[in-house]
């Protein structure tokens, strides 16, 4: 599919789904105290987003989320790079991943709210071991795949080991990195959303829920909408980001 | 032109076959073959030649029915051609192997569209086995063979359906130099114990003048016969002997010459 | 024999795992000491027996069985949905048009975001659950199916259909053995994102589950009771993660990339 295609398609599929969700609603085929109208939710966000207890919350998350984020990144990637580069490194690390590599992360908020207390330091550090896993995996793969050939090249170019990593084995594994990356931004979204979710005292995650436990429906689908369009937003930024830097890929 | 009381007898018969390929949008048109006319006789080996991207192989897949042509009439035993058949059996040089299925399964494929007891099916099947030498390899799966045993197993494959006509796209394209020399021979062994009407595409002239009856020259696109040359050079086509026959070398001079003047692009 | 052949085995698992040892040996001895109240971090030891305590005598079976119940139906009807509807996108443009960028913007949406709104549907009793299992691990196999089923070389089809195959009968034959191995992956996605989506829509609000428990322990600061839900939880990870590699080693034994 070409690119004009693609965005023609897209448009088209999403207006049948909110035409749907419309109609669905307003015939009275779902009733709109379960399901209100499209048009009302999304005219619901708009006033949430404007208004100041909301704000609040959203600023929360987005807080939390990006510490989380960035602590995960700044510790993994390095650890997955060097475990490509040392073999005790790997086999120290290799066994717990590959043992908790299917072991579902969310189950440790409640033990660390325990610890933590329910506020942001338990939600950071569940992101942080969320994003764990699927960064590390993934730096250790770029950094692994670098053709020896290229790094004997390099060697025998005269550069030392530092710059062999810093100007070879680096560039060369961004690509599986910003893979990775990409996985690990969902999964911090569900994350940081969840604990809030289940702490379910500050934040969109909490939020939503309370508007679920007032009978606020309608708030519930609006900020729905509001998460939904967060998530997208921050892919689509990080795939813009992604494609200026590996222009050359 | 093989007739019988004004009947074309001709086990495949070729009549003007074009191919135009359309791109859609600005109707930018790829004329690949422009009015093929053809004729290979029962029990042939039949080779083209040609430049890359002449059109060879575009009419192999019109021929076997994968691809319809843009004019033109294709006859097979007398019968028109409109979609792949079992009358027509292809080799690919990828091989194109079943990978799920071992060396036996793979064989056994076409024979099981059949409707043939399962004995005498496992014995067809071991009959080819035996005769492309695959006798101790049958459980093995195909990421398990080299590139010469995948294209055997490709070849006993098609053969155990029993095609009329047996097509043969560069079929020894991926092998190394030494398997492929090798594999030649092993085809014309097994074309002399089963004489199957063979329209082999090769990019090499050696190969071609080795294995066939005759060798038609390609122009280069749009595709076009320029030439039927007929190989005189009398079968059993040994190896050590041939390479220094004069003729043999005439030959392939002559080949030469005829596709070096296409691919420079002189007509 | 096979008391000879046990020993080397459990000596290279020590080895080739001595991290993980050595973290519940830390565990242990920092628990016992004192140095973190017992509360916040129970010793391995003590955790283990509360564990054989609430299989035998508790409730530990029951809620392994509701969040067990859950996950599996989800996780099966989203299989036996998303396998059909990857290879119909594969086969067919229109539908291939309309989903294919349903799919790419539903990826980075937080879909437990969607979890309240099943709940205003079917309540918070199993279905809501299932619902949202089902919505999570579709998203991983349509993808996967479909990138196998879209790639299927050409040439494949045209032997088989030059060996008599009919139009018909190639998706059987031909199409769906050649997607398994995409199938396969995504299934294991779609496995470990289910087990995520059941202990934490169960942790959020249900009655029964292991996520249930866990949080009703939390709240009762019963730590012990805690670390065994989440024992168990990860030694259901694994074992579902064991069985389906094992399963898959068998299936695809055919396929040339060792690690898949």
């Amino acid at each position: 599919m070409l690119k004009e295609n693609r965005i023609f398609y897209t448009v088209l599929s999403t207006s049948i789904i909110f035409a749907l969700w419309e109609g669905l609603s307003r015939t009275g085929i779902i009733t709109s105290e379960i399901l209100p109208p499209f048009t009302t939710s999304f005219y619901g966000s708009l006033q949430l987003i404007a208004s100041d207890e909301f704000s609040k919350h959203l600023l929360a998350s987005s807080y939390r989320w990006a510490i989380g984020f960035s602590i995960s990144l700044v510790l993994s990637i390095p650890i997955g790079i060097y475990m490509a580069r040392s073999k005790r490194v790997y086999n120290f690390f290799d066994p717990l991943l590959t043992l908790t590599y299917p072991v579902p992360k969310a189950a440790m908020i409640p033990i660390l709210m325990l610890w933590m207390g329910a506020g942001d330091l338990s939600k950071v550090t569940v992101i942080v071991i969320g994003c764990f896993i699927p960064l590390v995996i993934s730096a250790y793969h770029g950094a692994q795949g670098v053709e020896t050939s290229i790094i004997w090249s390099a060697k025998a170019m005269g550069m030392g080991e530092r710059a062999v990593l810093f100007r070879i084995i680096l560039p060369a594994s961004l690509p599986t990195i910003f893979s990775g990356i990409r996985m690990a931004l969902a999964i911090s979204l569900i994350v940081v959303l969840g604990s809030e979710m289940i702490a379910r005292q500050s934040g969109l995650g909490y939020y939503l829920f309370n508007s679920l436990e007032m009978g606020l429906y309608q708030t519930t689908y609006s900020v729905l909408i509001i998460i939904s369009g967060i998530g997208l937003f921050l892919d689509a930024i990080f795939s813009l980001i992604m494609r200026k830097v590996l222009v050359w890929a | 032109m093989a007739f019988s009381n004004g009947v074309n007898m001709a086990k495949l018969l070729v009549q003007q076959i074009s191919k135009t390929y359309n791109s859609g949008k600005e109707s930018r048109e790829v004329e690949a073959l422009a009015g093929i006319d053809l004729e290979v006789n029962e029990g042939e080996f039949f080779s083209l030649v040609g430049p890359s991207g002449c059109g060879k192989s575009t009419l192999l897949y019109i021929i076997g029915g994968f691809i319809p042509p843009s004019g033109g009439k294709i006859f097979a035993n007398g019968k028109e051609v409109t979609s792949p058949g079992i009358d027509r059996g292809i080799v690919f040089q990828e091989f194109a192997l079943f990978p799920w299925k071992t060396v036996i399964q793979n064989i056994l494929y076409g024979l099981e569209q059949r409707k043939i007891k399962r004995e005498e099916r496992l014995a067809i099947a071991s009959k080819y086995i035996e005769m492309t030498s695959l006798r101790g390899m049958e459980h093995l799966y195909p990421k398990e063979l080299s590139g010469g045993m995948k294209q055997r197993v490709a070849i006993a494959r098609t053969l155990a359906c029993n095609p009329d006509i047996l097509l043969m796209d560069e079929p020894f394209g991926s092998l190394d130099a030494q398997t492929r020399v090798f594999m030649q021979d092993e085809l014309l062994r097994i074309w002399d114990e089963t004489r199957k009407t063979v329209l082999f595409v090769t990019h090499s002239i050696e190969e071609a003048v080795h294995l066939s009856d005759r060798v038609a020259v390609f122009s280069h696109r749009p595709g076009r016969i320029k030439e039927i040359l007929p190989i005189d050079i009398p079968r059993p086509r040994i190896r050590e002997e041939e390479v220094s026959r004069g003729q043999y070398i005439k030959l392939i001079n002559y080949l030469w010459k005829a596709v070096e003047r296409e691919v420079k692009g002189f007509s | 024999m096979k008391k000879k052949s046990i020993l080397p085995a459990i000596k290279k698992t020590f080895s080739q795992y001595y991290s993980v040892f050595l973290i519940f040996f830390i565990w242990e001895i920092i628990s016992r000491s004192g140095v973190v109240h017992p509360v916040l971090l129970p010793p391995v030891s003590k955790i283990i027996v509360r564990f054989f305590e609430l299989l035998f005598f508790g409730k530990l079976v029951y809620h392994t069985g509701q969040s067990m119940l859950r996950m599996w139906i989800g996780l099966g009807l989203a299989t036996l949905v998303s396998v059909p509807l990857g290879i119909m996108m594969a086969r067919s443009s229109i539908i291939r048009s309309f989903l294919e960028p349903l799919l790419g913007l539903g990826f980075p949406i937080p879909k437990i975001g969607i979890y309240p709104v099943l709940i205003i549907f079917f309540g918070v009793l199993h279905f809501s659950k299932i619902a949202l299992i089902f919505i999570e691990s579709a998203f991983p196999i349509i993808m996967a199916t479909f990138n196998g089923a879209i790639f299927v070389e050409q040439k494949l089809i045209w032997s088989a259909e030059s060996m008599g195959t009919r139009r018909r009968k190639i998706l059987w034959k031909i199409i769906l053995p050649l997607t398994l191995p995409h199938i396969f992956m995504g299934f294991r996605v779609g496995l470990i994102v289910s087990l995520i989506a059941v202990f934490l829509s169960e942790m959020i609000a249900s009655a029964e589950g292991l996520g249930h428990l866990m949080m009703s322990s939390s709240r009762v600061f019963r730590s012990t009771d805690m670390f065994v839900a989440i024992g168990m939880i990860s030694f259901l990870g694994l074992l579902f993660d064991r069985i389906f590699l094992s399963l898959r080693r068998k299936a695809l034994k055919w396929h040339p990339e060792a690690t898949l």
